[in-house]
């Protein structure tokens, strides 16, 4: 019975990830909009996007790649919302979303309803520290059925989120003592060299 | 020609101040089979000072039940900050929360519009400021999404009172033949 349930819960995940990687995309590529020393960008543009939209239901994952040299401060946000009235709930539900090979950049998710409907964002909590190049991620299912609807009456809707990316470069860091103790002796071999030259003359 | 002056030099600042008003951006709404359209929108602004950005919802135009979202985030607590004034969809305001970030009090700024009835164009308007920080930068993003669904229109009170007495002439007439 549980070697059973192992190949079944082996198999329900196999087909969970197949799904996900059928609706897994190559990442987006956003360009950073820069004033000073200060960066932004939106994860779609002033005229809708594609890459922020579903008109198929299911579970996916959206990538959005920032390239970026250096270390910086950086944090993001999303959001999208959903009418819950009879019928009209097709909407999407975050499940995880952050930077791909960054501990601590996954987004914290909160919702609300109001006036019937359901608002749900996610940010991080505090910006943090990271490496660049910048690979966000989203994952999400999209067309939650609503109430009193089924998985496939929801089905092929249109579902959209938005969101943006902070990035704050951060100052040159100070070289390690190893690396200033090596300087250092390399500038006191370059002058030692030289005077001893100048003293053969 | 001192009056000229004057009024030529308040024209100038008043211009200076005034929002920077772009032309429309056409937003597609992307269709479905399921009749529903949708968008995720976004905008970054690069030049310090209040801005007015106006948004054509392009694809459906008839009467509709539309929800959507609006929000913005600021980075650190010196840095620069999208204020959002106001925003309407065909002058219906979105509800405001501001949520405090990094000791900034509207850090966080989200701005909702449950879902409305609307019928005709849809027509977005946001207000607002970036405000350069005191670290020298100016830019910032506001993202946005909207979901609108089709409504096959209601009968009008008049409509329900033709039906009816339509109705009630049939079951008239009905009635008249069967006791003939």
């Amino acid at each position: 019975m549980i070697k059973i349930m192992r190949v079944q819960s082996l198999i329900a995940s196999a087909l969970l990830a197949f799904g996900m990687q059928a609706t897994q995309a190559a990442p987006h590529l956003l360009t950073l909009g820069a004033q000073g020393s200060s960066f932004s960008t939106g994860l779609s543009t002033q005229v809708g996007s594609d890459q922020v939209t579903r008109t198929q239901a299911g579970a996916f994952r959206d990538e959005f790649l920032i390239h970026f040299s250096g270390s910086a401060l950086v944090n993001a946000w999303l959001e999208t919302s959903a009418d819950l009235a009879f019928w009209s709930n097709q909407g999407i539900s975050f499940n995880r979303a952050g930077f791909v090979g960054v501990d601590g950049s996954d987004l914290t998710f909160e919702s609300f309803e109001f006036g019937g409907t359901q608002f749900s964002s996610g940010y991080n909590l505090a910006p943090f520290q990271a490496q660049g190049d910048f690979l966000f991620f989203v994952e999400g299912v999209a067309g939650t059925p609503g109430q009193g609807q089924t998985a496939s009456q929801a089905r092929f809707n249109s579902f959209s989120y938005s969101g943006g990316i902070n990035v704050q470069p951060l100052a040159g860091e100070l070289p390690e003592p190893a690396s200033l103790a090596l300087a250092g002796l390399a500038l006191s071999g370059a002058l030692l060299s030289s005077r001893r030259r100048r003293a053969d003359r | 020609m001192k009056e000229l002056l004057t009024a030529a030099a308040l024209t100038t600042a008043l211009l200076a101040g005034a929002a920077q008003a772009d032309a429309p951006s056409t937003v597609t709404l992307t269709g479905s089979p399921g009749g529903t359209l949708s968008a995720g929108i976004s905008h970054t602004l690069s030049d310090a000072g209040s801005f007015e950005d106006t948004y054509l919802l392009d694809g459906y135009s008839g009467l509709s039940s539309v929800n959507g979202t609006l929000s913005t985030l600021i980075l650190s607590a010196t840095g620069p900050d999208v204020d959002i004034t106001s925003v309407t969809l065909n002058g219906i305001s979105f509800s405001q929360r501001l949520t405090p970030y990094l000791g900034n009090p509207d850090g966080r700024e989200l701005y909702a519009l449950p879902a409305t009835s609307f019928s005709g164009p849809l027509t977005l308007v946001v207000k607002g400021a970036l405000v350069a920080g005191s670290d020298g930068n100016s830019v910032g993003t506001y993202s946005a999404n909207f979901r609108v669904t089709p409504q096959s229109p209601v009968p009008e009170p008049q409509t329900y009172a033709l039906f009816a007495s339509g109705l009630m002439v049939v079951c008239f007439l009905a009635r008249r033949r069967r006791r003939v």
